[in-house]
């Protein structure tokens, strides 16, 4: 059998598959020139490592070691503050995942993170979006994903009174080159966004996803919510009711 | 395990020498590396070492080729000068070092790279498909290619020195 440099080359990365890798051993046991050749493509290797550890001589620039200290330092903090969410996060927290559509970010991930009083109603800027979204946050219960016909999603998360009386609710909405989670409470006019975080960036190119954080927004939540978070019974109780309590919700939600 | 970025600084060093043929520009190279991972962020459950293989190769294509540094930097004078290393003692002389560097230097970038991840990390193909997003069947014969076009590009100079 012919063995081509292609399958020599491969052979000599032990990357065929087990029964080229015996063609090859076979071939290698009466052909001299094979051999040959073998030896030559493996001190290719040879000469590319050698050209390379040439830099070894040289020192590490300072900048070098104090940019990986820098990314090591990331990459820990990051490790701990993993930890520390699963042992600090709230209740409300276990509730809450991300909506699995075809979505990345890319490498220019914006992180935009605001406190806003935006109104969920029809007379809101974007009306169309606007009263879809706020169809789900009245008739949803959380972790139910609806998709929306511009191919955006949306998902409540969690529901939860605040120290208001009011019921509110997290909620995220997914689009094509973007993500933003929200709170909203319901007012007698309509939803209100109390707080939210929105991730902004091109689609995805296949390099450098950027993990996202929403610390800011978990604080958010902290500082208003009252009680632990809804469970689904609670959930449709309010959807029954349309998110509004005649008397304190917080006694309500006790049923 | 290489698990931290201040342990891959030998390798990635290599690995960025091999790519542009400069002391100079490798570590331009390594320090733009690790500036953009700081300022991109890093995945959840990547591996340190393949990522920032990745985003080096990257860079490299990206600004470093375009900006045909590695021409420049080849016709530098002072560039042309090799470092005098204790592993230079293992290999016959200076001069397969710079013959090397010269075909290392004519090799499309593709080759170059996968030829650097092989010869350098012994890395499985799969992972170099990985990293240069293109399929192990194309991993297998660039390398293939490359080995060849290295091996053509310097064995005749070195039985044309030694007769």
């Amino acid at each position: 059998m012919n063995i081509s440099d292609v399958m020599l080359s491969g052979f000599l990365d032990a990357e065929l598959p087990p029964e080229e890798m015996e063609q090859v051993r076979l071939a290698l046991e009466t052909d001299d020139d094979l051999v040959m050749r073998m030896a030559e493509l493996s001190q290719v290797d040879q000469w590319v490592l050698a050209h390379a550890q040439q830099i070894d001589a040289t020192e590490v620039p300072a900048k070098l070691i104090s940019l990986a200290q820098q990314l090591d330092s990331m990459v820990n903090s990051h490790q701990i503050s993993a930890v520390n969410n699963v042992v600090h996060i709230s209740v409300w927290k276990k509730w809450t995942t991300d909506i699995k559509v075809p979505y990345a970010m890319a490498a220019g991930v914006a992180l935009v993170a605001s406190i806003a009083m935006l109104n969920l109603s029809p007379q809101a800027s974007a009306p169309g979006f606007l009263i879809n979204i706020a169809a789900v946050l009245d008739t949803e219960l959380s972790g139910n994903t609806t998709y929306l016909t511009d191919g955006g999603a949306v998902k409540a998360q969690l529901s939860f009174a605040n120290q208001q009386g009011q019921l509110c609710r997290q909620y995220q909405v997914v689009n094509s080159d973007s993500r933003s989670t929200h709170i909203a409470c319901k007012q007698t006019s309509g939803w209100q966004i109390e707080a939210q975080y929105v991730e902004q960036g091109e689609i995805i190119t296949g390099d450098y996803q950027t993990a996202s954080s929403s610390q800011q927004l978990e604080a958010a939540i902290d500082a208003i919510i009252s009680g632990t978070a809804m469970d689904r019974s609670q959930e449709q109780q309010a959807i029954n009711s349309k998110w509004q309590f005649e008397s304190s919700p917080k006694d309500q939600l006790k049923n | 395990m290489n698990e931290s970025f201040e342990n891959i600084i030998p390798m990635l060093r290599r690995f960025a020498y091999s790519l542009t043929g400069s002391n100079a520009d490798a570590d331009d190279l390594v320090q733009a590396t690790f500036e953009k991972i700081l300022s991109k962020g890093l995945p959840d459950d990547v591996e340190i070492l393949k990522w920032a293989f990745k985003v080096c190769r990257n860079v490299w294509i990206d600004e470093y080729r375009s900006l045909k540094v590695r021409q420049n930097a080849t016709q530098a004078p002072e560039l042309q000068e090799q470092a005098v290393v204790e592993q230079q003692k293992q290999y016959e002389s200076q001069e397969l070092l710079t013959t090397v560097h010269s075909a290392m230097n004519t090799l499309p970038h593709e080759q170059r790279s996968i030829l650097s991840l092989v010869a350098l990390q012994g890395m499985a193909y799969k992972d170099v498909a990985a990293i240069l997003e293109i399929p192990i069947g194309t991993v297998m014969s660039r390398l293939s290619r490359a080995r060849n076009s290295l091996l053509n590009l310097v064995r005749p100079q070195e039985l044309e020195k030694n007769t």
